[in-house]
């Protein structure tokens, strides 16, 4: 059965004379994102009372926690629309990568004035460049979104398979176009007005464009038939074809979109950094899929949580964050993360049997 | 009356076709004969990446100071199969001596030990091969970097304050010798603490989340050194988010773009830089003067003494940036930039 998040469940109900609060709790304690939430808060306390001088709980803190996590939850908000349907993508790493080169050099072209790496820093058309930029970095992830959805929805591979090639096609690209690498004919003014600028100094701006999008993309599951059919995918393929479901198509559009999603975090990356990040990116589709997941969304579609998924995805933030804080040393870093990730699902799932 | 013109035209097409090839013959002929010209094959992966081109730039520089034939290729990525027969490819042509910068340790060392013994020399710049079996070995030296760093950090501190490190990887040796020397030196100073290295895997998003984390705990850091580009550009965008530019100074390491625009900007204090374009220039040196000396394809080739030949590396600053020798240490697949 389809699910997504019911903003209706959360009213509390009086039912047979029980008290609304009691009510309340069960509702809010039967839904893993609850569960994560908790973790995190947990989390940070503990990290609050050890850091020295107590820094992990002031607002500089949480700032950074809201801009290094803004490209990791919306790219976990994203991805979260592909799992409900039933289908993954591990190429947005490279997406990310490929958008930033292909968006960079545009950018680059219509706002340097010089070739020469000792005349940076002097750009025109700034504007213009940037905005180019901008759709250009979303067009080259909706394109090989497309390619994705083409090859799982024309060709019938895998979806996992498909990406699993289209992440080294990517990659490929993006060496080949940056020579392997990064680029700098990024104008500043993207990165001083935008990147690392914050609103009121306490609201970065990354951070605030990814939380409207994920307002946004909540909406669409929750209250359209868009996300209602995404779902139904998810939860029974056939049964959805048979209702008249223009499967394929909806298919095509999920991975354009995830895949323009992809492009948009490219173009945050060149903000943030005012260069590509070619090295990086790695890891992220795995991580944003890990955050959906941890948050509630079913690997095997039919069941979401943007909300989860956002949670999800903070739960590496705040420990990676956390653990530099407290003078964890790196080694050990790695460790403690996976045993609370691990740890974070065990007691859900020992929760979801009780219950 | 058509058939007897058309034999005509095939005998005077016939005879131009002899005429032309034992015209192209003999120019071959002279040709091989004016070939005492040397010819140095240069064998690399990523040739357009600008922090190898200019190994080329500097070796095709000194080959034309020395009348010598150079040639430059490999594959675009990091392909150690296809670096290894476009290198097999190169050596139908008989170069007399080979300038390689190997992307493995190990796959390269049966055909330098072939080549050697063969007598042709062969020269490193980056790269290292085990056992090492090459001509010899043109290597950054990052021993007095070490120095560099620690005094220019304690200039710009004022002996007091806490160092940060964002670092490659641990199990990255070339990156450990960046960083390890000027820590140590640091950490003898007692007005100075260094915090423990932290690691990033070149992803200028944790580089700049590990920043963050290391401004809030520590708001006496005066300084993070960031050791490759990726690191130093995460850093740069996590110090311009809390508006602290000038106040946490970020040193770095290398000169890609990235990094020079931000010494240009003040984002970055200074870098310290290896130069592939000197170590490609002394490599092929060293090898037209071992032909030139012993032979070309006579005697098989012993390694020299010394092998491993260290090449300085620079400190470059906002003040030096444009000087001719600082230029020679910054990244650029453009030759003409050197000039």
């Amino acid at each position: 059965m389809a699910v997504a998040e019911d903003p209706q469940a959360l009213k509390p109900v009086a039912v047979d004379g029980q008290a609304e609060p009691t009510r309340l709790m069960r509702v809010l304690l039967a839904r893993t994102v609850v569960w994560v939430f908790l973790v995190e808060v947990i989390l940070v306390v503990v990290f609050g009372i050890l850091s020295p001088g107590h820094v992990f709980w002031t607002a500089g803190s949480f700032r950074d926690l809201a801009v290094d996590g803004a490209e990791v939850v919306l790219l976990a908000a994203a991805v979260t629309f592909l799992l409900g349907a039933g289908e993954l993508d591990i190429s947005l790493g490279a997406n990310i990568i490929l958008s930033s080169v292909v968006g960079g050099r545009v950018m680059g072209a219509i706002t340097a004035t010089s070739t020469n790496i000792l005349q940076q820093g002097t750009y025109h058309h700034v504007l213009l460049g940037i905005l180019t930029g901008l759709v250009v970095c979303i067009a080259t992830g909706a394109t090989l979104g497309a390619v994705n959805g083409f090859v799982v929805t024309r060709m019938h591979v895998n979806s996992f398979i498909t990406t699993l090639g289209t992440l080294g096609i990517a990659t490929g690209v993006a060496q080949i176009l940056s020579n392997g690498a990064d680029l700098a004919s990024i104008p500043n003014a993207l990165q001083l007005q935008f990147g690392v600028r914050s609103l009121a100094g306490v609201f970065p701006y990354p951070a605030l464009l990814a939380a409207v999008l994920i307002c946004g993309l909540w909406a669409l599951v929750t209250f359209t038939r868009f996300g209602l059919h995404t779902l139904s995918l998810g939860s029974s393929r056939e049964a959805a074809r048979r209702a008249g479901l223009k499967v394929d198509r909806h298919l095509m559009t999920l991975f354009i979109g995830v895949g323009a999603f992809g492009g948009l975090i490219g173009f945050i990356d060149l903000a943030r950094f005012a260069t590509t990040n070619i090295g990086g990116h790695q890891t992220d589709a795995l991580e944003a899929i890990a955050g959906a997941v941890i948050g509630g969304t079913s690997m095997f579609g039919g069941r979401v949580s943007i909300f989860g998924a956002v949670i999800g995805a903070m739960l590496a933030v705040i420990l990676n964050a956390g653990l530099v804080i407290v003078g964890v040393q790196s080694f050990y870093q790695l460790i403690v993360v996976g045993v609370v990730l691990i740890l974070a699902v065990f007691i859900d799932q020992r929760r979801q049997r009780i219950l | 009356m058509w058939k007897r013109n058309w034999a005509k035209v095939g005998a005077l097409v016939g005879a131009v076709g002899i005429a032309a090839l034992v015209a192209g013959a003999a120019i071959g002929a002279s040709g091989d004969h004016a070939a005492k010209q040397l010819y140095i094959a240069g064998v690399s992966p990523l040739t357009a990446d600008p922090s190898l081109a200019p190994t080329s730039c500097g070796a095709a520089a000194e080959a034309k100071k020395l009348g010598v034939r150079w040639t430059w290729g490999g594959p675009s990525g990091p392909d150690i199969p296809k670096e290894l027969s476009y290198l097999n490819s190169r050596l139908l042509l008989k170069p007399d001596g080979v300038l390689l910068l190997p992307l493995s340790p190990t796959a390269f060392v049966a055909p330098v030990r072939g080549l050697m013994r063969k007598g042709v020399p062969v020269a490193l710049t980056d790269g290292t091969l085990q056992p090492s079996v090459q001509y010899r070995s043109y290597q950054s030296d990052f021993s007095s970097a070490g120095k560099m760093v620690s005094s220019a950090v304690l200039r710009m501190n004022g002996r007091t304050g806490t160092v940060g490190v964002v670092a490659f990887g641990p199990d990255k040796v070339l990156d450990r010798v960046r960083w390890e020397p000027a820590a140590k030196l640091l950490k003898a100073h007692d007005g100075i603490t260094v915090l423990p290295t932290e690691y990033s895997n070149a992803d200028a998003v944790k580089s700049a989340s590990i920043a963050s984390a290391m401004m809030q705990a520590h708001p006496d850091l005066k300084v993070i050194i960031a050791t490759n580009g990726p690191e130093s550009s995460g850093v740069a965008s996590a110090v311009l988010a809390a508006g602290k530019k000038g106040k946490v100074k970020i040193v770095a390491f290398d000169a890609p773009a990235p990094v020079i625009k931000g010494i240009q900007d003040g984002t970055i204090a200074f870098t310290i830089s290896q130069s592939p374009y000197v170590k490609g220039m002394q490599a092929l040196r060293a090898l037209v003067a071992y032909i030139k000396a012993h032979g070309s394809h006579a005697r098989a080739v012993k390694p020299a003494s010394p092998q491993i030949v260290p090449v300085p590396t620079k400190m470059i600053t906002k003040a030096n940036l444009t000087t001719r020798a600082a230029r020679l240490y910054i990244d650029s697949a453009d030759c003409n930039f050197f000039n």
